[in-house]
């Protein structure tokens, strides 16, 4: 049985309606994030489970427990808000403390407690700070250990590592985990960046407009996006135009060459289509047998690190290829000709819907 | 820039400069005249703090004829005096407190409660205003309002056989008094709070629900402890505002409640008592509570705002 279960749960502010029969099963110990941007009621699912918000329709349940018409102080859940919500006026120490004392624990019993979860931390040497004395990534650490110390039944985190800057972004969100994984606390996790997302979670719920696009692990969603909203949110995509060359078989004509897509194609031959592909399935060279094959001209080679993004040009439209980076085969320089190739199965027709997001995706990666 | 700064960033451009010491003078003159900026809060504090305070000082300790003496602040503890110092300070500290725990319960509604929003910018505006509302006017409009004849006095007889005045009331007592005072304590409170709250995050309170704190504790260990810096700072603003009020306790009781201030104005002005030295001592005395107020104030600001950066 599920631990956490959402069923049909809506939420409106007057005629504004953010959520939308939503439900999910998070599992004992899951760690589950909500991906979505912004404004897609991630928050305001969050907090109704947390009790802030009360939904308009639909229960949620935690632990087989109904929890309408519990207050929030009576849920025994932890809660992590974005913008470090310590309190001013006390010590590390104190606020860690905080939740145990309300709780009407005994002084040793909170020192203990509040011990091991700075230890947790790593911020021992911290403990008679106040809150303005840390640095975001610190006090964020505190807000964890804080709402861990009471033991809560299942944590949630809304975008705890937004305000923070990438690289202490990327070190807490694997302190999270690991703490997570070692507590095996049941965790829903709110962000809008789908690399943290993927990165951290047992699972991804994708949501747009107040649902529940897809769920998965980050496997699934990442590689068999169920619609093609989730298939632009998630990763860059190549977003190409293409006729119909024969549906039952798959094949379109993009710039002059025929290529195969993943299956057959409900279009008429001759109609245009939208074609989806990832810039990682892409290589340089003519590939395996059977592979698809494109000529273009590089416009642009672009270092990410580990990752090199080669930006091809071909008949008038544009193509990003994801290579990993080889110290010893430097990418072919800007303005020469290459041949790509990818095999059929990463071509897929018919993503005509999510047209303007992958777009706008690509033009935040030219900037 | 610092006038070294100037220097060194000016040192490599002499070179090609006429004059051997070119970068010298000008940053002597930026330096020696960076002082200027400061001579109006110099002048601002000579003439307006420092002049008026040393001629009541000097004027403490002189007679009629100059002469050094002790008489005057002896006098201050003549029991009739004392009296009203006391009263001063009974009618500064309740009007403060008055003021302060009714401002703050609606600056709260303003803030914090679900007060529409029209009516929480009027409430804005009209604080501005009515904390500004004071001497004859408001000694006035409490004369026709509350007094004996006043509107609401005859309304409530009237209307419900209510005797206001048999009902111990008065309003030209130290209770009618105060009641007028807090009239603009209320709109100052809420002036001066107002930002206080606005900075409470709602996350605190949120946080504190979700650690299984209630409302009450809560404000006990979080929100009264965060703004107890900023209820100081009021309190001893609106103590002081209640404290050097002279036009509104002389207009509405014509000099029936001895307040310090009325009794100065009588040695400065009257025609009876008219001892203007006494009247310095009295003012002496009055900004040595003042100064001690102050003091206090800091010490415990210090106490209560150690987490304050
Ligand atoms: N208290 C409220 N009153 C009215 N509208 C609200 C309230 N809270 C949220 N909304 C609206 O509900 C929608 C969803 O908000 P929500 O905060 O859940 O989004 P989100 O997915 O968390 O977005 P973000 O990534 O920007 O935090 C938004 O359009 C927001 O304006
Ligand atoms: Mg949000």
């Amino acid at each position: 049985m599920a631990f956490i279960e959402l069923r049909d749960i809506e939420k409106s502010f007057g005629k504004n309606q953010v959520v939308k029969r939503l439900s999910l099963d998070v599992g004992k110990g899951e760690f589950v994030s909500f991906l979505g941007g912004s404004g897609c009621g991630k928050t305001t699912t969050l907090r109704m489970i947390a009790g802030f918000e009360t939904p308009s329709a639909g229960s949620v349940k935690v632990d087989g427990r109904d929890m309408s018409g519990i207050a929030p102080n009576k849920r025994n859940l932890g809660m992590v808000f974005q913008n470090y919500a310590l309190f001013p006026n006390m010590t590390v120490r104190r606020n860690i403390g905080f939740g145990l004392r309300i709780a009407g624990a005994k002084g040793a019993e909170v020192e203990s407690r509040v011990d091991e979860m700075l230890g947790l931390i790593h911020m021992e040497e911290f403990a008679h700070r106040y809150p303005h004395q840390l640095s975001g990534g610190q006090q964020q650490r505190v807000a964890l250990a804080r709402a861990i110390a009471v033991r809560p039944s299942a944590l949630l985190l809304d975008e705890p590592l937004s305000a923070l800057d990438a690289k202490i972004r990327v070190k807490l969100r694997d302190d999270i985990r690991a703490i997570q994984q070692r507590l095996g606390i049941t965790t829903i996790y709110v962000t809008h960046d789908q690399e943290e997302a993927l990165s951290i979670s047992d699972r991804v719920a994708v949501m747009r407009e107040g649902r529940i696009e897809q769920i998965g692990s980050p496997f699934e969603v990442y590689n068999r996006p169920a619609t093609p909203y989730v298939a632009s949110f998630i990763g860059t995509l190549n977003l190409l135009s293409g006729a119909v060359a024969d549906p039952s078989k798959g094949t379109l004509l993009v710039a002059g060459r025929e290529l195969r897509s993943s299956g057959p194609i409900e279009a008429p031959a001759g109609a245009e289509v939208k074609l989806s592909l990832r810039p990682e399935s892409l290589s340089i060279g003519a590939g395996q047998a059977g592979h698809n094959r494109i000529e273009g001209r590089i416009e642009s080679v672009k270092f990410l690190g580990s990752v090199v993004r080669v930006v091809v040009e071909t008949g008038g439209q544009r193509v990003f290829m994801d290579t990993f980076n080889d110290p010893s085969a430097p990418p072919p320089p800007v303005g020469s000709s290459v041949e790509l190739s990818f095999p059929p199965e990463a071509l897929k027709a018919g993503a005509a819907e999510a047209a303007s997001e992958p777009e706008r995706a690509a033009a935040a990666e030219e900037g | 820039m610092t006038a070294l700064a100037e220097r060194e960033a000016a040192g490599p451009a002499r070179e090609s400069e006429p004059g051997p010491r070119a970068g010298h003078p000008r940053a002597d003159v930026k330096r020696s005249l960076s002082w200027l900026g400061l001579v109006p809060f110099f002048l601002f504090a000579f003439a307006f703090m420092l002049l008026p305070a040393s001629s009541i000082l000097v004027g403490s300790f002189q007679d009629a004829e100059g002469a050094f003496t002790l008489a005057n602040l002896a006098n201050l503890f003549r029991p009739s005096i004392l009296n009203s110092y006391i009263v001063t300070i009974k009618v500064s500290a309740t009007t403060a407190l008055l003021g302060g725990l009714l401002g703050f319960l609606i600056a709260y509604a303003i803030t914090l409660g679900g007060l529409p929003k029209p009516l929480k910018s009027f409430m804005s505006t009209f604080s501005g205003v009515a904390s500004n509302f004071a001497g004859v006017p408001l000694a006035f409009a409490f004369i026709a309002t509350l007094g004996r004849m006043g509107v609401l006095t005859v309304f409530l007889r009237t209307a419900f056989g209510i005797e206001l005045y048999d009902a111990g009331f008065n309003l030209y007592s130290f209770w009618g008094l105060s009641l007028t005072y807090t009239y603009f304590q209320i709109p100052l409170m809420i002036l001066i709070i107002e930002p206080a709250l606005e900075g409470m995050k709602r996350e605190w309170r949120e946080a504190a629900e979700n650690l299984g704190a209630t409302s009450l504790q809560y404000w006990l260990k979080v929100g009264l402890p965060v703004l107890m810096p900023a209820f100081l700072a009021a309190f001893i603003l609106l103590f002081g505002n209640a404290f050097g009020a002279y036009a509104t306790a002389y207009a509405l009781t014509g000099g029936l409640i001895n307040l310090v201030t009325i009794l100065i104005g009588a040695q400065v002005k009257g025609n009876v008592l008219h001892d203007p030295n006494l009247g310095y001592a009295l003012a002496l005395g009055m900004i040595i509570i003042m100064t001690a107020c102050i003091l206090a104030y800091s010490w415990l600001q210090k106490l209560s705002s150690r987490w304050v950066k």
